[in-house]
């Protein structure tokens, strides 16, 4: 059912917009360069199926695998079991949570003590993959200033304190999954999650912006 | 005596394994009076499982299981974290149902798991390419207070509106069953066989141990108890002695049992695997558990020791796992990655000899025989 419903949208939806959105983007060029696109859907012009290439490459031996799901989990290094919400929310998915559970806490057995985040990508075929998260850059910050919880009133009430070495550690650690190259820019995004939490950095690696008139 | 599983509870978390074994380990044996009304915040201990066989003539050459088996309750003291722990299995969740833009989900998700939510799923990404909206599906504690989250995660996110969603208690059925559907029958090797009660072996004369595939670990398809198996088929040759530190499912003691072993016997800490593991013993014409079994008179007595568990509590367990072999008595650990190997091996070359290590798909089985 699922399958005709995406049908019908798609051939409702997709060729007008996808036309309007080429003359928009490709202002200027050559009217005849549009022209193919109307006949890149004709059956009758087999050689310009060619021409897709959105589609994801097929896998070696049989048909490509189709994802049915993304799960996001925060939990403790080690200490995966069944109970919810391993259960419940990987079960939904028909996921073998036992192989799950035994592969997560085998590859976080040397981080015990952490939550290690992880995402797992579910198949149509009910196989699965994952990655493992760093930390929680909070997490990582409660723990290096010794704290519970962090500020309600982040600007007006400070709660800690972190060193720049410490930040250097954990920007570090959180590299890998931040959206960046450098660990000066990694200690800046770190910095700024400290502030966002009534944790200050000392000392401090963030400039406070200050108006300048020109 | 203490019920061994409360009703309704279907599986112990992992992380009490650890725990357990542990304590069993290191605990005194004499029982203390509980003061708690749970029984897990009481003792639990060890589960003894022993098995083992007699031919029968009747069945044309083939082995016929009868169990002198022993299920033994005993007290140790668990503590009041893996009480706590315990409950998690039965106590109920809340499923949210969250209506978000498509573009919008990745940045939501990861708010919601910031304010509260256990876990994320993104639904349905195939049948949602053509819409602008998608579900995203999250996991809370029963209590929780899920409409501040959702809004706290929608502000965080950027959103300019609030999402829609519907909340619904979960219950543990709904999804064991649906795991228990996807389980198959699996080949290990020519003629030894992992069937779920309710197949159909595809070969009836191969070695077939049928299990019934719930919420303990073995069901025959990770690539560990693979490798505990095939270790079984070429040391078991007939008469030994086995003891499974960590049984899951049994499997490994029933599948050395069809393989000719004298006596198998399982421990757990974890009472699910116990009832799991007994259940199983059944399907494979074992008798109920009966009896009691001195588990520490049997220290160094056995001639197979196989531990399929995990990298940490191997190394923490050494002694113990060890000291159950007898001289010459092969000793098998598995349950970890190839890269964790030389800590293993490590660890354990002190007690062995002849080590040698197996591996399929990253996973790796150790074993040697222990130094006279």
């Amino acid at each position: 059912m699922a399958t005709t419903t995406t049908t019908s949208l798609s051939l409702r939806g997709i060729p007008s917009p996808t036309a309007t959105n080429l003359s928009s983007s490709f202002l200027g060029a050559p009217s005849s360069f549009l022209r193919p696109s109307p006949l890149a859907g004709a059956a009758t012009q087999p050689r310009r199926a060619l021409a897709v290439r959105a589609m994801a490459p097929p896998k070696p031996g049989g048909k490509p695998k189709k994802v049915v799901g993304l799960i996001k989990l925060a939990l403790e290094a080690g200490k995966a079991t069944p109970a919810p919400p391993v259960g419940p929310a990987l079960g939904a998915k028909g996921v073998n949570i036992m192989a799950f559970c035994k592969e997560y806490n085998a590859k976080t057995a040397e981080k015990a003590g952490y939550i290690i985040p992880v995402e797992i990508t579910v198949f149509d075929d009910k196989s699965f993959t994952f990655i493992l998260k760093t930390p929680p850059a909070s997490v990582l910050l409660l723990k290096a200033a010794g704290i519970e919880k962090g500020s309600k009133e982040p600007q007006r009430e400070k709660v800690g304190k972190v060193t720049a070495d410490q930040v250097r550690t954990i920007a570090q650690e959180k590299l890998p999954d931040l959206n960046c190259k450098s660990i000066d820019s990694a200690m800046r995004i770190i910095a700024g999650t400290a502030a966002n939490m009534g944790i200050e950095v000392d000392p401090p690696i963030l400039v406070k912006k200050e108006k300048v008139l020109l | 005596m203490l019920p061994l599983v409360r009703p309704g509870r279907a599986a112990a978390p992992l992380r009490r394994l650890c725990r357990r074994i542990l304590l069993l380990s290191s605990s005194p044996q004499t029982p203390s009076p509980s003061s708690s009304s749970s029984p897990y915040s009481t003792k639990i201990s060890p589960l003894l499982l022993l098995l083992s066989p007699r031919p029968s003539p009747a069945s044309g050459g083939a082995w016929r299981w009868r169990g002198v088996s022993s299920c033994a309750v005993r007290a140790v003291d668990v503590g009041g974290e893996a009480a706590s722990t315990s409950s998690d299995l039965s106590s109920p969740y809340l499923s949210v149902r969250i209506r978000c833009r498509k573009e919008d989900a990745e940045v939501l998700s990861e708010g919601l798991l910031c304010f509260g939510a256990t876990s994320v799923t993104v639904d349905d990404i195939a049948a949602a390419g053509n819409l602008d909206e998608i579900t995203i599906t999250s996991i809370y504690a029963h209590g929780e207070d899920v409409d501040s989250s959702v809004s706290n995660a929608a502000s965080s996110a950027g959103l300019e509106y609030k999402p829609v969603y519907e909340t619904s208690v979960g219950k543990q059925c709904d999804w064991v069953t649906v795991v228990q559907e996807t389980y198959e029958s699996t080949k290990v090797i020519n003629g030894l066989w992992v069937i779920p009660k309710w197949r159909t072996p595809p070969d009836p004369q191969a070695i077939n141990i049928i299990i019934n595939p719930g919420l303990a670990f073995g069901t025959g398809e990770h690539p560990t108890t693979k490798l505990c198996l095939l270790l079984l088929r070429e040391t078991v040759k007939g008469g030994e002695r086995l003891l499974d530190y960590g049984t899951g499912t049994g499997v490994l003691g029933i599948a050395a049992l069809k393989m000719g072993a004298a006596l198998s016997t399982g421990i757990d800490i974890d009472p699910q695997a116990v009832t799991s593991a007994c259940e199983n013993m059944m399907l494979n014409e074992e008798n109920k558990p009966t009896g009691g079994l001195e588990l520490k008179s049997s220290k160094g007595s056995y001639d197979i020791v196989a531990a399929n568990i995990l990298l940490n509590p191997l190394l923490e367990l050494v002694e113990d796992i060890i000291g159950y072999a007898k001289p010459g008595g092969i000793v098998a650990v598995s349950g970890i990655l190839t890269e964790q190997v030389p800590k293993v091996e490590e660890a354990y070359s002190r007690y062995l000899e002849n080590i040698s290590v197996s591996e399929i798909d990253g996973w790796a089985c150790l074993q040697g025989s222990r130094k006279a």
